[in-house]
């Protein structure tokens, strides 16, 4: 198949699928506004764990599915489809959740409408300003969704037996470690990364530019709370949940104990531990860096810059791995050539475009005014007042960073080709040895790790969130 | 401050670096006579490691192995040491297979070095300078799943020649094996023979699946009812008690195709006289005896104990001596890889 064809058939799937996932990311949205307390909590945590199951979990389970769909073109896009929709309306949905819904109200949008000419130019700002009004969010969604989808590369390899799913992605890997010459793949890239950008370019404009507007009074997302209305949300959200969650959890929690067994008995286990911690660092450093640098192309870079900053990370990791061992084996780099230097370079670079996302929300979250309200109120005479600060920025402002560092932190410890093309030798991250695992078909040792890599982050966020306020609070007093 | 702190982490990392670059310096000055010997190694590390542990006890000199990863992830140890070419750090490859050591060979990467211990190794499966050697081999087979036909050649060749190939398997020939088996049969058949060949497999609805072993797996779960695969990876599926049986894969002229492991120094490697003592190891009777007694059941090509050797050894012993030479197929690699690249990009 020729690269437009694949390209085409992957956009058309990313669109659609974008498409698809947004209503029941809105009635998702409407549901979490319209109930609180512990109903709320859960069905926030239920409708954003897909975001955080490892693709290799999810691409190892459904691939004995796929080798069995093999014989339906049909069936396999449909199996990849679906495991694509239950993240992309997880996705849609955090974007929702994060987004400030309107600059315009709905009673400007109302007044419009009471307007009786029609023409061309009554339409017009009819669309401009539902654009910039309750549609704001949804278009942000899809938008951001396409992008996911698009670049979407473990699933689709794992659940690719024979031509189906076709993805890009797997496409342009293949045809660049089949001998492709660099340049010519690099040209593919190109497309892809102008297609990129022109979904990312309207994408940056739609976000607000400055204060956070009121997000209660929009009645755009109002709903009725009723049961009615929450069965079918719950259907779908459990629907996701079995399919990506329970099933791979279920499906191998057997092998995996028994690798933890095998493990344990081999005094294995606290080797494995280490393995894991250990690659965690790099990533953990990168993300840092890529969340500070967002931060400060935000503040001060021009748009420009902002842009070239991000075009490396949207070419995907492949080609950021490629580019840097090139570049590490020139004289000037290459005393740097078998250090740690070069792959956290690489996953700096990956996770940037990313950063720049979160970082943007975070500013978005907690506009200028408030935030520089909060810094006023830390000097307050009031011993109270300033604990009551304390809290309040602990809240509104470390934790959300620390939160976005871990999610950058996820997305670099899990991807394989910037760690597979730049490690040093003597360091082995935990998730090719994930890989090698599957291929030889260990599937004990290899679960019993899975598991194991995917707690152990979430452990070492909660404990870095833990130590970060106790310091916090101890540099106050 | 976010600039300050991002300076303090960045000069942080780089100062890490710097470190490195300074610790892997000093531990080559200060331990000389104990280097650390680096090691691209494509055989599987379940395999692997525990002989180059092995040789660690008994030499005293630290092993650092770089594995292969996963065929759908790796881009190759060939392609790295192309690339690093100028500037190596690896000493010696263990390759899984030969005709990338032969790209190696001819792209001027190796180091010739004649290892007393490959006189036991017969002269078709080692370059005659000592640019590589043979050892420890595989064999492409058609696997069967006896449930859905019979194990015979005829019924292959009746079923390879039906109008319907697709509950028929084959890897994607860009990689692995399977690329050393177009290769052969590029050398033996010329260019337009396998152009021909392949187009008519695909015309007849072969699947084009992503590795050996999800072929294995297909007939293993009775989704194909035939495909192309490796010895070890056939071993996989008969282990696990599935009803599958092997044959050998011949060329049109009847031979087989044996892939066996490689291994070679380095070009300017940093701990020459340590890679040589590695080499002598892995040549040597004793690993590929462990080799076959291993799961993935290596076939051995020097003269061994044949009381130690499992007993399915002895049938693909007699399969491996029928082996094609892969001399002209080392020559023609590049031009069936090129061609696979084209007809996958469409150019």
């Amino acid at each position: 198949m020729i690269y437009w064809e694949v390209l085409a058939w992957s956009v058309l799937r990313a669109v659609s699928l974008s498409i698809v996932a947004l209503p029941p990311a809105v009635a998702i949205h409407r549901q979490l506004r319209h109930h609180s307390g512990f109903g709320r909590r859960t069905l926030l945590v239920l409708s954003l764990l897909p975001l955080f199951v490892p693709d290799l979990v999810i691409g190892f389970t459904y691939r004995l599915t796929a080798s069995r769909l093999m014989h339906s073109a049909i069936a396999t896009e449909l199996l990849y489809a679906g495991l694509l929709l239950f993240r992309l309306t997880a996705f849609q949905l955090a974007v929702l959740l994060l987004m400030p819904v309107s600059g315009v109200s709905d009673s400007s949008v109302h007044s419009w409408n009471l307007i009786p000419r029609r023409d061309p130019s009554w339409w017009l700002m009819a669309v401009r300003l539902r654009m910039q009004g309750p549609w704001r969010p949804m278009v942000v969604g899809v938008l951001a969704g396409v992008l996911i989808g698009l670049q979407e590369f473990e699933t689709a390899a794992l659940v690719q037996v024979d031509q189906h799913p076709i993805a890009l992605s797997v496409w342009l890997f293949d045809a660049h470690a089949g001998g492709e010459n660099l340049l010519i793949s690099l040209r593919y890239v190109a497309t892809t990364v102008l297609l990129q950008l022109a979904l990312l370019v309207p994408a940056f404009r739609l976000l607000p530019k400055g204060e956070a507007a009121d997000t209660a009074a929009d009645s755009a997302t109002a709903a009725v709370r009723s049961w009615t209305r929450l069965t079918p949300v719950l259907f779908f959200v459990i629907a996701g949940i079995l399919t990506l969650v329970v099933w791979p959890v279920w499906s191998n929690a057997a092998e995996a104990l028994i690798g933890f067994k095998v493990q344990f008995a081999r005094g294995e286990l606290d080797r494995r531990l280490v393995q894991v911690l250990t690659s965690l660092l790099p990533s953990a450093l990168a993300a840092v860096l890529s969340l500070l640098a967002a931060a400060i192309l935000l503040q001060s870079a021009r748009r420009w810059v902002l842009a070239c900053a991000v075009v490396p990370g949207l070419c995907g990791s492949l080609f950021i791995s490629l580019l840097l061992l090139g570049l590490f084996q020139l004289p000037g780099f290459r005393i740097f050539y078998d250090t740690s230097l070069p792959m956290i370079l690489g996953m700096f670079l990956f996770a940037l475009p990313r950063a720049v996302l979160l970082a943007y929300v975070l500013r978005v979250l907690l506009p200028q005014t408030s935030r520089h309200s909060l810094t006023l109120l830390k000097t307050a005479q009031s011993k109270s007042v300033r604990q009551q600060v304390e809290r309040l920025w602990w809240r509104f402002v470390e934790v959300r960073w620390l939160i976005a560092a871990g999610i950058l932190t996820h997305w670099c410890f899990w991807d394989v080709a910037i760690v597979s093309n730049l490690r040093p030798v003597r360091f082995e991250p935990t998730v090719l040895r994930l890989y090698s695992e599957m291929h030889w078909g260990r599937s004990e040792d290899l679960l019993a790790t899975t598991f194991l890599a995917a707690i152990a982050p979430v452990f070492v966020c909660a404990v870095a969130a833990a130590v970060w306020r106790a310091f916090a609070k101890r540099r106050r007093r | 401050m976010n600039r300050i702190v991002f300076v303090i982490v960045a000069a942080s990392v780089l100062l890490y670096a710097l470190f490195e670059v300074w610790r892997g310096s000093s531990s080559e000055s200060a331990d000389s006579d104990q280097p650390t010997l680096v090691v691209y190694c494509a055989h599987d590390a379940a395999f692997a490691e525990p002989l180059l542990k092995a040789f660690e006890r008994e030499s005293g000199i630290a092993v650092q192995i770089r594995f292969d990863e996963e065929a759908n992830k790796s881009l190759g140890l060939t392609n790295l040491l192309l690339t690093e070419r100028d500037n190596p750090r690896c000493d010696v490859f263990w390759n899984n297979q030969t005709l990338g050591t032969m790209r190696l060979q001819q792209a001027g990467v190796l180091q010739p070095y004649r290892s007393p211990n490959a006189e036991r190794i017969p002269e078709r499966f080692k370059d005659p300078d000592g640019h590589w050697t043979g050892f420890a081999a595989r064999l492409r087979v058609y696997l069967i799943n006896t449930d859905r036909m019979p194990a015979t050649e005829e019924a292959i060749q009746e079923r390879l020649e039906s109008d319907d190939l697709s509950r028929v398997a084959i890897a994607r020939p860009q990689f692995g094996t399977t690329l050393s088996h177009y290769s052969i049969l590029a050398a033996r058949q010329g260019m337009d023979w396998l152009k021909s060949w392949h187009s008519d497999l695909h015309a007849r609805g072969i699947r084009e699946v992503r590795g050996n072993s999800m072929t294995r797996d297909l007939v293993a779960e009775g989704v194909c009812d035939l495909a192309f695969t490796d010895t070890d990876d056939a071993f996989g599926a008969i282990d696990r008690g599935r009803p599958v049986q092997m044959l050998p894969v011949r060329t049109p002229t009847g031979q087989t195709i044996c892939l066996p492991n490689s291994v070679a120094l380095i070009r300017n490697a940093p701990h020459p006289e340590a890679g040589r003592q590695l080499i002598d190891f892995l040549l040597s009777e004793s690993v590929e005896l462990q080799l076959a007694q291993s799961s993935a059941r290596q076939i051995p090509l020097g003269p061994i104990d044949e009381s130690q050797l499992p007993a399915e050894l002895t049938e693909l012993q007699s399969w491996a001596k029928q082996a094609a030479d892969l001399t002209g197929a080392a020559e023609v690699n590049q031009q069936v890889l090129n061609w696979l690249t084209a007809e996958h990009t469409g150019q």
